[in-house]
Formats: C-alpha cells, sequence, structure tokens
C-alpha cells in the first residue's frame, strides 16, 4: 500500500468514526438537551369555559421530574375563584410534555401539553368542555 | 430637725414606741437576708436568671372575644357558631378607595390584586365585585360581570353602569357611587390562629401596592386578623417601652432627690428586679400578655417604687443621723416596712375583687396581680436592706455632707409644715367640706354609665380601626352580626318551610335599621327568581354547589345542619347596639312561634358585647364599692381602730368619685378600662393613707392633743408620699403613650387618681382622723398646741 492510499484510508476512518460519534449525538440527543421541567413555575393566562365564557387566570405550579416523567401541583385562580390541579406528564419530545391532569375542585380531567423554551413554557389544557393557555416562567 | 420619731436627734427602737405589731411582725421577714448578704446576693441572681426565661416564656393573647370569655350561655352559644362558621374571625378586610376606582386601567389592576390575592399561601378564598355574575343565558352557568376582556369607552361606560346597578354587589362590596370597595379574603385558620398571620398579612399588603402602583387607590386592611396582629404588635411593643421609660423616671426622680447614686439603686433596683421576678413568674405560670395584663409592668413598678422609696428615704434620714448603714436600713424595715406589707396586703385585696368578675380576661389580670404584688413585696423588702449594706459607702461622708443642705426634700418638709399647721387648725370644717364635696362627686358619680366599643380594643394608629370606619360609613358596618338557624333533625335545608325560614329572617336583617350587607343562601334563591324566573329547590341546590366551598361553607354548616344570615353594624357603643339587637330579637320572636321546631338565635361578637358589657361594668363598679368597705375594715382591724376604720374611709373613696365625674364631664363613660383603673388605684392610693396611719400610731399618744401627732406625722412622711405620688403619677402616665386606646385610658386615669389621693390624704384624712380622734377623746387636751420646728 502507498503513502497516498494510506492517508485517503485514515481520512475514511476518521469520517466513520466522526460519522459513528453523530449518530451517538443524535441517538442521545433528546435526553442530552432536554429541556428540565422541574422547579417552581408561575404566570398566567386564559381560560376559556364550556359555555364559551373566558377570564383572565394567574397560576402558581411545581413540577418534579423523574427521568422522562414529571409531576404537577398546581393552583390557578381567575378573580372569581381557584382551583388546584395536579396532572401526570411524559416528555414526548426535546422540550415537550404531554399527560392529563385532574382537577379536584370541580372533578375534571383532561389533557395537558407543556412547551418549555429555557425559562419559559407554554401550557395548553383541555377537559370538560374547556380549555386554557397560559403562560409561565420560572 | 431629725425627722424621725419626732424627738430632738434621739432615735427610738419602734418596739420602744409601738403599741402593737401591726403586721403581726411580717416585715422582719426583710431582715433575713442582712444576716447572709452575700449568699443572699447570690440567691437573688439566681432567681433572676430564672426569671428571664420565664419572661421569654410569656405569649401574647390578642383575642378580642376573650374580654367577654366567660360560661354564660350567650357566650357558650357564640363559641359553637364560630367552630360550625369560623368565617368572620378569619376575613381580612381589604376597603380599596379613591375617585378613579371604576376607571378600566383601576378596574384592570384591580382584578389582577384579587386574582393574585388567592395565591398568596394562607388564604382560603377571596370575595369581591368581581365575583358577581351575569344571569345565565341558554342554559349556560353564568359568566362573570367583568368580561376578560374589558370593553372600551361607551362600551366600558355601559359596564360601570351595569355593576354599580348590581343587586347582589351594590352596596355591599362596591358603594353605590363606586369609589370604595370591599375585597373580603379569608384566611386558612390554621394559618390565623398560629403565627403565620403576620407573614399572609403581609403579603397581601404586598400584592397591594405591587398590583395598585400608580392607581392612586388607598387601599387599608381591617378585620379580626389584622386587629388581633396589631394589638399584639402594640403589646409587646408597649412592653419594651413602659420597662425602659418607667425605669427611666424613676432613675431621674431618685437621683435628683436622694443626690447619690447609691440611693438612687437602692430605690430603683428592688422595683425592676420585682418586675421581672413577676413577669418571670406569670411566664413559668403560662400566662398571656393581653391588653390588661400588659398593664402588669407599670403596676408592679409603681406598687414596689412607692415602697422602695419610703424605706429608702427613712433609712437616709437615719444615716444623716449619724447611724451605721446596718442600722439605718435595719431600723427603716422595723418602721416602715409594716406599712410596706399592709399596702401590699390592700393592693392584694383590691385584686381579690376582680376574681368575681365575669370576664376570663379580668380575672385572669386579678390572678396575676395577686400574684406579682406577692413577689413586689417579698423582693423589696428583702433586696433593699441588702442593696443598702452592700452599695451604700461612707455614709459619715454623706451625713456631713447633706446634713443642713437637703433642700429638695426640706422644702417638701417645708410644704407639709404649711397643710399641717392649717388642717390641725380646723379639722372640723375641713372635715365637713369633704363629707360635703363626697357627697355632691357620689351623686354625679352615680350618673356615670357603662360603655364598650370595640374600636377602643384595638390601636387606633393603626390601619384596622381607620378601615373600620370607612367601612362603617361607608357600607353600612365592619363588625359582623349573624342569625344562626339551626334546623330540626328531620329537615333539610333544602325544603320549603327551612326556606321560607331563611327567607323570614333574611327579611327581617334586612330591614332592620342599622344592619347592613346582609347575605345568605336566601340571596342566591332572590337572585335566580328575580334574573332566571327560577324558584325550584333543585336549581338552588343546583347553583349552590357551583360556589366555591370557602363561599358556600359561610352560609351553611358542613354537616347541612345549620345556616346563617349575615350582615354588618358600625362599630357603635355597645349601649347603642343593645337596642338593635334587642329589635332583632323582638322581630325574629314572630318567626320563633311561627316555627318552634327552628332554633334561631343572634350571635356574633358585637351581640355578644353589646349584651355582656354592661352587666359586667356595673359588677365591677358593684365590686369596686364592697371593696371600700371591706379594706377600710381590714385597715381597722390591722390598725386595731373603729376610728382609723372610719377615717380611711373618705381619703379611699375620693380619688374614685373624683376620677368618675372626670370621666362623666369628658362623656367618656364607664369602660372596662376605666373601672380597672379605679380599683387598682384604688389599691394604690391606700399607700398613701397606710404609711400617714402607720406613722400616726407611732408619733400619737392618748395623753396628748390629737393635732400634734398629726402634724408631726405629716412632717415626717409628708415628703416621701409627694415623691411617691409624682412617681406613681409618671410611671402610670407613659401608658399615654399606648396605641391601645384602653391602655392609654387606664394611664391617664391612674395618673389623675394618685394625685386625687394624695390631694385626699393632705386634705380629708387628716383633718378626718384628728377630728375623731379629738372627739373621742372628748377634746382632753385641745388646749395644747402641736409643736412644730421648722423645716430643715
Amino acid at each position: 500500500m502507498n503513502v497516498q492510499n494510506l492517508r485517503i484510508s485514515k481520512a475514511v476512518s476518521l469520517w466513520k468514526v466522526a460519522g459513528l460519534a453523530l449518530m451517538a449525538a443524535a441517538f442521545l440527543a433528546p435526553e442530552a438537551r432536554a429541556e428540565g421541567i422541574a422547579g417552581s413555575w408561575s404566570g398566567g393566562g386564559v381560560v376559556v369555559f364550556s359555555d364559551g365564557h373566558r377570564e383572565r387566570a394567574r397560576c402558581r405550579a411545581h413540577y418534579s421530574q423523574s427521568g422522562r416523567s414529571a409531576s404537577l401541583n398546581g393552583v390557578c385562580a381567575t378573580a372569581s375563584g381557584s382551583v388546584d390541579q395536579s396532572a401526570e406528564l411524559r416528555q414526548t419530545g426535546p422540550n415537550s410534555y404531554s399527560g392529563s391532569f385532574y382537577n379536584s375542585s370541580f372533578g375534571i380531567q383532561g389533557s395537558i401539553h407543556v412547551s418549555v423554551h429555557g425559562n419559559s413554557q407554554s401550557v395548553s389544557l383541555r377537559g370538560g368542555g374547556g380549555s386554557a393557555s397560559l403562560s409561565l416562567h420560572r | 430637725m431629725s425627722g424621725l420619731d419626732g424627738d430632738k436627734g434621739e432615735v427610738h427602737a419602734p418596739q420602744d414606741r409601738a403599741p402593737y405589731r401591726l403586721v403581726l411582725g411580717f416585715e422582719r421577714v426583710g431582715l433575713v437576708a442582712l444576716r447572709t448578704p452575700i449568699f443572699s446576693a447570690m440567691i437573688a441572681v439566681a432567681l433572676c436568671v430564672v426569671a428571664a426565661f420565664g419572661v421569654g416564656r410569656l405569649k401574647v393573647d390578642d383575642s378580642l372575644s376573650t374580654l367577654f370569655r366567660s360560661n354564660n350561655a350567650e357566650f357558650t352559644h357564640f363559641e359553637e357558631f364560630s367552630k360550625r362558621f369560623p368565617s368572620n374571625e378569619y376575613d381580612v378586610l381589604m376597603v380599596a378607595e379613591g375617585d378613579s376606582l371604576m376607571s378600566r386601567d383601576t378596574i384592570e389592576k384591580l382584578r389582577d390584586l384579587v386574582t393574585e390575592l388567592q395565591l398568596i399561601e394562607g388564604t382560603r378564598g377571596v370575595l369581591s365585585l368581581f365575583s358577581a355574575r351575569t344571569p345565565p343565558e341558554n342554559g349556560n352557568l353564568p359568566g362573570p360581570l367583568f368580561p376578560a376582556d374589558l370593553p372600551e369607552g361607551a362600551e366600558y361606560d355601559a359596564l360601570v353602569h351595569k355593576v354599580l346597578g348590581n343587586e347582589i354587589i351594590r352596596g355591599k362590596l362596591i358603594t353605590e357611587d363606586g369609589k370604595l370597595a370591599l375585597v373580603v379574603i379569608a384566611l386558612d385558620p390554621a394559618v390565623a390562629n398560629g403565627s403565620g398571620d403576620a407573614k399572609v398579612v403581609a403579603a397581601i399588603r404586598k400584592a397591594a401596592a405591587e398590583n395598585l402602583e400608580g392607581t392612586g387607590l388607598k387601599v387599608e386592611l381591617t378585620g379580626v386578623p389584622v386587629m388581633r396582629l396589631e394589638i399584639r404588635n402594640a403589646v409587646e411593643r408597649d412592653e419594651l417601652l413602659y420597662n425602659s421609660i418607667g425605669f427611666a423616671a424613676g432613675c431621674l426622680i431618685a437621683i435628683v432627690f436622694f443626690r447619690r447614686m447609691s440611693f438612687m439603686i437602692v430605690a430603683a433596683g428592688p422595683p425592676l428586679i420585682a418586675i421581672l421576678l413577676a413577669l418571670g413568674t406569670l411566664g413559668w405560670l403560662d400566662f398571656r400578655l393581653n391588653t390588661f395584663l400588659n398593664v402588669m409592668t407599670p403596676l408592679i413598678m409603681v406598687i414596689s417604687f412607692s415602697d422602695s422609696m419610703q424605706l429608702t428615704f427613712a433609712a437616709r434620714d437615719r444615716l444623716i443621723a449619724g447611724e451605721s448603714r446596718h442600722k439605718a436600713f435595719r431600723q427603716a424595715i422595723l418602721v416602715v416596712g409594716p406599712a410596706c406589707v399592709l399596702t401590699h396586703a390592700t393592693a392584694a385585696i383590691s385584686f381579690v375583687a376582680l376574681l368575681f368578675s365575669g370576664s376570663e380576661m379580668i380575672k385572669t389580670f386579678a390572678q396575676a396581680g395577686i400574684i406579682s404584688t406577692v413577689i413586689a413585696l417579698f423582693t423589696v423588702i428583702t433586696l433593699l436592706p441588702l442593696l443598702g449594706v452592700l452599695l451604700v459607702r461612707r455614709e459619715e461622708v454623706f451625713a456631713a455632707r447633706i446634713k443642713g443642705a437637703d433642700r429638695g426634700v426640706d422644702w417638701l418638709r417645708a410644704f407639709c409644715n404649711w397643710i399641717a399647721l392649717r388642717v390641725v387648725a380646723r379639722p372640723g370644717i375641713y372635715s365637713l367640706i369633704s363629707l360635703v364635696v363626697i357627697m355632691g362627686l357620689g351623686a354625679t358619680y352615680a350618673n356615670l354609665h357603662a360603655r364598650y366599643r370595640l374600636a377602643d380594643q384595638v390601636p387606633n394608629k393603626q390601619q384596622a380601626v381607620a378601615a373600620s370606619h370607612q367601612l362603617d360609613a361607608k357600607l353600612t358596618g365592619s363588625n359582623p352580626i349573624a342569625v344562626l338557624i339551626d334546623l330540626p333533625q328531620d329537615a333539610s335545608l333544602y325544603e320549603p318551610v327551612s326556606l321560607a325560614v331563611l327567607d323570614e329572617v333574611h327579611t327581617i336583617m334586612e330591614r332592620q335599621p342599622g344592619v347592613g350587607n346582609v347575605w345568605s343562601v336566601d340571596t342566591l334563591r332572590r337572585w335566580l327568581a328575580g334574573k332566571l324566573g327560577k324558584t325550584d329547590i333543585a336549581t338552588l341546590k343546583q347553583y349552590v354547589g357551583y360556589l366555591p366551598e370557602s363561599l358556600s361553607r359561610r352560609f351553611i354548616s358542613e354537616d347541612q345542619r345549620s345556616t346563617v344570615v349575615a350582615g354588618y353594624v358600625p362599630d357603635i357603643d355597645a349601649s347603642q347596639l343593645r337596642p338593635i339587637v334587642g329589635e332583632i330579637e323582638k322581630a325574629l320572636d314572630v318567626v320563633r312561634t311561627a316555627h318552634p321546631r327552628y332554633r334561631i338565635s343572634v350571635t356574633g361578637l358585637s351581640v355578644i358585647a353589646a349584651q355582656n358589657s354592661e352587666s359586667m361594668i356595673e359588677r365591677l363598679n358593684t365590686a369596686l364599692t364592697i371593696e371600700i368597705v371591706f379594706v377600710a375594715a381590714f385597715i381597722g382591724l390591722a390598725f386595731r381602730s373603729a376610728i382609723v376604720m372610719l377615717a380611711a374611709i373618705l381619703p379611699a373613696i375620693f380619688p374614685i368619685l373624683a376620677s368618675g365625674v372626670l370621666l362623666w364631664v369628658l362623656g367618656r363613660g364607664l369602660q372596662f378600662a376605666s373601672i380597672v383603673a379605679l380599683t387598682v388605684s384604688f389599691g394604690l392610693g391606700l399607700s398613701a393613707t397606710i404609711h400617714f396611719l402607720n406613722r400616726l400610731r407611732l408619733e400619737d399618744r392618748p395623753d396628748q392633743d390629737a393635732g400634734i401627732g398629726v402634724a408631726r406625722a405629716t412632717v415626717l412622711m409628708g415628703p416621701p408620699l409627694i415623691l411617691t405620688t409624682v412617681v406613681l403619677a409618671c410611671g402610670l402616665a407613659v401608658t399615654v403613650l399606648s396605641d391601645l386606646p384602653s391602655l392609654r385610658l387606664f394611664g391617664w386615669l391612674s395618673a389623675f387618681a394618685m394625685v386625687a389621693a394624695l390631694t385626699a390624704d393632705l386634705l380629708i384624712l387628716r383633718p378626718t382622723i384628728m377630728f375623731l380622734l379629738r372627739t373621742w377623746r372628748g377634746n382632753r387636751h385641745r388646749a395644747q398646741k402641736p409643736e412644730m420646728e421648722p423645716a430643715g
């Protein structure tokens, strides 16, 4: 084998190693780059009730996370009342979590979706004929 | 003038002169510490350390209902009601006021605040104008009166018009002019009763400041939790204040007149230690500081300081005459000590009278007073001679310097000499004038009536009272009043008869003048009937189910066996509230007669106050009258003389009547604080009388004119009596710095009573006893003139 062939062979090897590394990084990427959700968050948004009327709301939420699962305990308030919420979520993407919530004050359950971007998150809930869109911050 | 035993320069041991032992020799307890002064001092230090830990255990009882806590039916019923419907006691009332309240921006911010309040840890619900709903449409749930996105321009004006016309919130949560809004914030009872209330109230204030910045709204907090917090802060602050100022005042007076630091320490030290030991004991016995118990500090100070001044004066006089410090302090205990013991016994008896009050707070005050008085006595008579022998040095140098140059004391003696000459010359006239004056004062005192108002128990320089006044003026009241309806066992709230009873009771409360802001389940029923045309019970039950639990529990008990019609009354005097309660009771009699199975009762803190305050105050007043007779008899017994007993009555009554007439002139009426002030001041005022009588029994001789003994005793005891009164008045007057109105009243009234007691002692007691002694002895020695030596 001459020197030039050796150089080409080395370059190919290097690319293979790099390619393997990139593939490994791609597999590992969702967890290595995942947005953590654990901690206390607060913010507000709008709640739409089953009959269509809307109210502004403020919420406080505390998440605890274990691997790809997270649980939420929180309270949301409008000017006329407050409700306690709990939810179980599972990470569905690098920045997103989905799951189901339960509202103990009114016995309502439904689905919850959370998108996390750094220290902000968007939360949308649907259930009992109503929905809520909230923006929370750490 | 020797100023000692009336003879020129001669010192006589009391046992050579005294006809009998006044308090059976109990004063000799004070000499025990002198046998082993160093060891005794060490024990005193150890006790102080233990007491200091006891002081650390003292807690504050800020309950507003404690004053009326008793075993009677009304209070027991109120306690049951409070357990089933705890709402009012844990409501913080936020009053937001401003001309721009209903402007769009301000309403947005106010709504944000109301939302934020519900997220504060420790709160469990908020009721405000934003809780109001519009009538439901198309079978949907009722929507909020204020839409999520507020309209603008003319549409917003129309919304404002609609809000101000909403029959549920108008006049209850928003004034008709739209300039004052009430937000009711329910606290978690566990937080309100624990130590977390301060944190929650602070968080509420912070949220209000942050959310309403720039709106120009004035926001104040009131309600029972806020009042309790303000009372607690005021009581804790006042403890420190009175200790500091009282200490400083006492030291200053002592230094000015004694002219030596060691005498100041001897005079001021035992009272301070007495305060420490007494408060420490109360702490170890789990007493809780409250509005009245907070008086214990100045009270112990004045009782103890009075006696320590008397003892120090007596010892000082003996030192000036050339005695050694051991002998001087020992003799002071033997001569003045009996009067100190008797004074404390009299003060203790005045507290015993309060034990018969129907109020637990006042009874506890009496118990604490008896304990403190006993401790103060032992502390003063043992520690004063101990400090004297340990601290007074080079007494011969002091005697040489002061003799003939004791200006302050000499001036006081000259003044007392002047008084003595006059009263001794015409005792009959002075006695007659005294009797007439006292009878006149008594006639006016009889017109004094009981008064009670909640605002008098709460600091009036803080927010709660100011906010309450706003609510009283603009939303018909801040004090809750309730009618409790207990359902029969076989009845439910959601049946026609029960709802009919509720409707009748609600109507009675609404129509009662003086009662406003009436709420009950019937409010919802009427709204459904009026707006939706729905009168069926199923709909009512459905809508009650929609309410947050924190709101529905205000009106329906958890077991659904009781319901409440709640209203508010202004914070007016109990005498004005009683007729309102009486009218409600009378109107409810009709409902009770028609529905005998339903138990209907009017209750609430303001109702309890209205019903119980007058009887409790009058009971205390009667106890005071009886106390005068008992104490006079006690003194007569101690001095073994019916003349002394008779002579002690008029000067004892005078300060009480004079103070009462002053209250009448000022239109203040007889409040709890004033009756306690009079009762305690009566005991303190007797200190002057007893010390004079004690001296008189040593100076008076049956074979000479009574005027001689009276004059000598006046000149000898006058200066310390006057100085002591100045100390007493100053010590009590410091309470006028308190934020608590009841404590301020106690302070200035007690100070006035002390000055009145001194006046009575100089101008009533002396001529009276002289007149009685002369009459008893048949004027045998009228021809003898009293031997008066020029003072100094």
